[in-house]
């Protein structure tokens, strides 16, 4: 959003509509007010009334430009509260969604969408909305049968791709036994592979990657090796297409993780190592870059200079993903024969956690590197040498 | 599926830290505070106006 959307110069008209507010979770700064408006992943985009201090509109995820419009005039009508009708149909959707009346905002979503005439221009987020706050509640098969259906009736437009890609991300979550499973995941995948094979709809590049690495999941999945490449190859040929059209590193930094895991799921690491080398020297206080070169210096077997980039992160890095950096260094300590050093890193991960904002000590990170600290595991003992007579 | 020739492939995994370094970030276009909930509100109630926020983290 920050090196794509909020630079777009249309959006200059709209800067005295709001008082414009970028909370960086990696500061501890932002703890306060996260305890008061949590989030479930980033980027989160809220409206809020500065009055009630209460949610008017919350949006998990990127939006393009046209998308952020509407967001701004659904959230500022929200605050008025003045609509009627369908209008107020969605104001009510948003406060349900923004505030984590989930079930609220699902059955609102639901009626919405039976109400407003296909052609209505909010119908599309209403969709979008219904179906997150299914995403939310983890039910995968009301959410699955619901992006079948409702894809049909949506324009091809961002919405489209986002209900495509949600629908997947539920079905995939259904128990691999579960009947009907299969009957769910294959119009959604044809669906996934037609907009990938097209790419004609104007959405984030960060949108179609994420359609990219749930299809590789899904073909991996089904042990299809030969397709899991092949996409994997046209996504790392994607992303380096659109890299290569940014005018800025900040820009081309955000591809970053997008072609390392597809490099990784290629199993060619090697192929992330002069971008990601570029990257660190073009923004020297940004951790990330150094920390993704540890991962992929420890995939091709380089140890201590996995080791090194995993210092070098842990010295720019001051928030809540120390935690996935030490981990990464825990992982290469392991490898390199040293338990005692890779638990130490774990606790040091644990003891930097207990020191961060309640609001800021994420349970999901917490928990797999307690995780991973329970499954260390010892080296075996040397053979003694046999005793010659 | 689309994929790009191989000649794109290897001009996009040559990128030299020159092309990197050229040309200066886009700047923002709108007014964003930094990490300053409180005075946000305090704006946003003296000028009668929403707040918005982009809850952010580098990726």
């Amino acid at each position: 959003m920050r090196a794509f959307v909020f630079t777009d110069a249309k959006l200059e008209r709209h800067a005295g509509r709001f008082v414009w507010l970028s909370m960086n979770t990696e500061e501890t700064s932002a703890g306060p007010f996260l305890e008061k408006f949590p989030v479930e992943g980033w980027p989160t985009l809220f409206v809020i009334d500065p009055r009630t201090e209460k949610v008017a509109l919350k949006w998990p995820g990127a939006v393009t430009v046209p998308q952020f419009e509407r967001l701004l005039d659904d959230g500022e009508r929200a605050i008025k509260g003045a609509s009627k009708g369908l209008d107020a149909q969605i104001t009510a959707l948003d406060l349900a969604y923004g505030q984590g009346k989930h079930e609220e905002a699902a059955r609102l979503g639901a009626k919405l969408a039976a109400a407003a005439p296909k052609d209505w221009p909010g119908r599309p987020r209403a969709v979008q909305m219904w179906l997150l706050a299914l995403y939310e509640l983890k039910q995968w098969e009301p959410c699955a049968k619901t992006a079948v259906q409702e894809r049909e009736k949506l324009p091809r437009a961002a919405a489209y791709v986002d209900v495509v890609n949600i629908g997947l991300g539920c079905a995939s979550e259904l128990p691999k036994d579960a009947p009907g499973r299969a009957a769910l995941i294959a119009p959604l995948e044809k669906a996934a592979k037609e907009l990938l094979a097209k790419r004609d709809i104007p959405i984030a590049v960060d949108d179609y990657s994420g359609l990219y690495g749930g299809m590789v999941d899904l073909l991996e999945e089904r042990g299809d090796a030969d397709g899991a490449r092949a996409t994997a190859e046209a996504w790392a040929s994607y992303l380096e297409g659109e890299a290569t059209k940014t005018t800025s590193p900040e820009a081309r930094t955000v591809f970053d993780p997008h072609r390392m895991t597809a490099y990784l799921k290629l199993k060619q690491p090697e192929r992330a190592l002069s971008m990601l080398q570029a990257s660190e020297q073009a923004l020297p206080d940004d951790f990330n870059p150094p920390a993704r070169l540890a991962v992929v210096y420890r995939e091709m077997g380089k140890l201590d200079e996995a080791l090194a980039a995993t210092e070098r992160a842990l010295a720019r890095a001051r928030g809540p993903r120390k935690l996935r950096i030490l981990s990464t260094r825990a992982t290469i300590l392991e490898k390199k024969g040293d338990v005692k050093a890779a638990r130490k890193a774990l606790d040091d991960a644990l003891a930097f956690a207990a020191t961060l904002p309640k609001s800021q000590q994420y349970e999901g990170s917490i928990n797999s590197v307690k995780k991973q600290r329970d499954e260390l595991k010892e080296p075996a003992p040397a053979t003694p040498p046999a005793k010659t007579p | 599926m689309k994929t790009l020739p191989c000649s794109a492939l290897l001009l996009a995994a040559s990128l030299s830290t020159a092309a990197w370094a050229a040309p200066e970030a886009p700047r923002e276009v709108l007014p964003f505070l930094e990490n300053d909930y409180a005075g946000a509100v305090a704006q946003a109630k003296a000028k009668g106006v929403p707040i918005f926020v982009d809850v952010w983290a580098p990726w």
